[in-house]
């Protein structure tokens, strides 16, 4: 069965001082309706160009699009004119973004920029959109939302301004709902809240969600499956509890243990903070071996000189790793926990 | 449209505004201006033109001309109560001519970028290089000199600080997550550049604006004075213009339009700064 959105070997490539650096190469995802895909990795990895690459909306003219497919369902959005994206964005597939204090246009009032959508893609009148703009603040938990909803966005707080656009990216009734780190500026106790709210939209509505994040917290509570992101390629994917439980890559590894533990009282012992040594290298000045060749503890001379394929069989659990046997069924990680 | 949708902000602004006293004495000034320029022809009914008295009588000495005449004896009182009328309309349409043109060729030059912005902005320098007041004199003396192609004139050259102010609020605005969540909500290009950008790149340009008035006015009498404005029209700037050679005979011909035409500018400037303090929450504090 195809999956509703599905992404094919996508190549972004941007024009910089430095020449032509290929910012995505071969990423390759896909979402059913009613799941949540986790998107991780460190910035700069490619994450958030993923999101715009599948809204269509590359930064031009810097930014290219040179290869692969985005279908959604069915039809391959990287060669959809751009009145038919039009129609998709906020329609079909919406987004919500990591700032939720700078988001909202500080003109107008927030009950115009949600109707906005809804008359734009729904072809609602005013009345109607007025009306499914306050049924839609309550559906994100705004209280008093026939008052608020003539408020601008300097009258709300962070958490509500995200419901907000939450809101506004709802309206529509999209199929996939793109979320670019949405509760990174927020409080941890907004964040559960907003966690919970997205949980809930998705279990209502069957909306399928790509949650983007570098929050291996945010992961383990929300997504079904993952996609662990590298340099602009993805190193592994599977379910949840594989890649946090079994985690094949040497990268996602180091994610992990990168993770503060929660653990005090008997027993407990403050460790020092692990890291992963070095930093994402410069996308000009990568090798054509494996990506994480420079920063990997288990690196071998064949890491730096052929790139690795994806490895793992069956489980839908895959990882680019050479150290990974190529001739076993699953990655090499998972029979060894 | 902004206006109106946007009463919240815009109704923050007026506060701040009512605050600055200087702001209010401008704002008095152009309301008394513009009262006389509109109603003044029916309170005083005296066409500027009419010979009332001997020429060059000064002012205070005859009751029928209160301000004195001019050198052919004209009514002065007449002359300034009419002559707002004309001043004003081409500083005002003049400022807005301007504008539109301003705020066209800079938002498309600052929202698309590239190869767009790289010609409208070589069209601007073209304009800005121009000698604007050589540049409007031969415009006016090309057609006609009338109320219309004295205003097109200076509408004409007097657009490109707009489109830079323009262009460089676009450049700043198109950066914003909201543009960014606007694109993809499915918002045509259109739509953002006039219904996203523009009313968030407004309040320098209602500045720009209200202080482009001002130097369109200037503008105009520099016009009239130098023999080019509509010679049906009488215009503070005209009567400067025709009463120049008995300067030192008749201070007062040239001195009451030129104090008109100083306080109307400086007006404009006063509200145009309180503007600028009531839009600029970073000044506030000052």
């Amino acid at each position: 069965m195809a999956a509703l959105l599905e992404i094919e070997n996508l190549k972004v490539e941007f024009d910089t001082w430095d020449g032509r650096v290929r910012v995505l190469d071969g990423v390759s995802l896909a979402v059913n309706a009613g799941e949540t895909l986790g998107i991780v990795g460190e910035s700069g990895c490619g994450k958030s160009m993923t999101a715009l690459a599948i809204m269509g909306l590359v930064p031009k003219p810097a930014g290219h699009v040179t290869g692969g497919s985005v279908r959604f369902d069915g039809e391959d959005l990287l060669k959809a004119a751009e009145s038919r994206l039009r129609e998709v964005r906020g329609h079909r597939i919406a987004m919500i973004f990591q700032e939720p204090m700078t988001s909202l246009n500080p003109v107008f009032t927030i009950g115009d920029q949600i109707a906005e959508t809804a008359r734009l893609h729904l072809g609602l009148t005013a009345a109607q959109a007025r009306s499914r703009t306050i049924e839609m603040l309550k559906a994100v938990h705004i209280p008093e939302a026939e008052r608020r909803i003539d408020e601008y966005p300097h009258q709300f707080s962070g958490g509500m301004r995200q419901r907000v656009m939450i809101a506004m990216a709802l309206v529509c009734e999209p199929q996939v709902l793109i979320a670019d780190e949405p509760t990174t500026a927020l409080d941890v106790t907004v964040q559960a809240q907003i966690f919970d709210l997205l949980q809930e939209l998705r279990d209502t509505r069957g909306t399928a969600i790509v949650l983007i994040t570098h929050d291996m917290g945010a992961i383990a509570e929300m997504a079904d499956r993952v996609v662990v992101m590298y340099a602009g390629r993805k190193a592994e994917e599977g379910p949840v509890e594989a890649i946090l439980g079994q985690p094949a890559h040497p990268y996602t590894r180091g994610l992990l243990a990168c993770r503060p533990q929660l653990q005090l009282g008997k027993g407990a012992v403050r460790k020092a903070l692990q890291e992963i040594p070095g930093v994402v290298p410069p996308l000009h000045l990568l090798g054509k071996g494996c990506a994480f060749a420079e920063r990997c503890p288990h690196v071998t001379a064949r890491c730096r000189d052929e790139r690795p394929p994806e490895t793992g069989a069956g489980t839908g659990h895959l990882a680019s790793c050479w150290l990974l046997d190529t001739t076993s069924d699953a990655p090499k990680g998972r029979q060894a926990a | 449209m902004a206006e109106t949708e946007a009463r919240g902000p815009w109704r923050e602004a007026w506060s701040v505004f009512k605050r600055n006293y200087a702001a209010l004495v401008g704002l008095g000034i152009l309301a008394l201006v513009l009262t006389t320029a509109i109603a003044g022809p029916w309170i005083y009914p005296v066409d500027p033109f009419d010979i009332v008295g001997a020429p060059k009588t000064p002012p205070g000495t005859d009751a029928d001309a209160v301000l004195g005449t001019d050198y052919l004896g004209r009514d002065m009182l007449a002359g300034l109560v009419r002559g707002g009328r004309p001043t004003l309309m081409v500083g005002f349409f003049a400022a807005m001519i301007a504008t539109v043109i301003g705020i066209t060729m800079g938002a498309l030059g600052g929202y698309y970028g590239g190869k767009v912005d790289a010609l409208l902005g070589r069209i601007t320098e073209f304009f800005q290089v121009l000698p604007a007041l050589l540049f409007a004199m031969v415009l006016v003396m090309l057609f006609t000199p009338s109320l219309v192609t004295v205003t097109f004139a200076i509408g004409f050259v007097a657009w490109t600080s707009m489109a830079r102010l323009t262009r460089a609020e676009f450049l700043r605005i198109k950066q914003l997550e909201y543009v960014r969540a606007a694109r993809a909500i499915g918002s045509s290009n259109g739509r953002i550049i006039w219904g996203v950008i523009l009313p968030n790149a407004l309040p320098p340009i209602i500045v720009a604006a209200t202080l482009a008035t001002g130097t369109a006015i200037l503008f105009e009498a520099g016009l009239s004075f130098l023999g080019l404005s509509d010679p049906n029209m009488m215009s503070w700037g005209m009567m400067i213009g025709s009463n120049r050679n008995y300067l030192r005979e008749m201070w007062w011909a040239v001195t009451f339009p030129g104090v008109c035409i100083f306080l109307t500018v400086l007006a404009i400037s006063l509200v145009g700064d309180g503007l600028n303090d009531a839009f600029n929450p970073r000044l506030r504090t000052r």
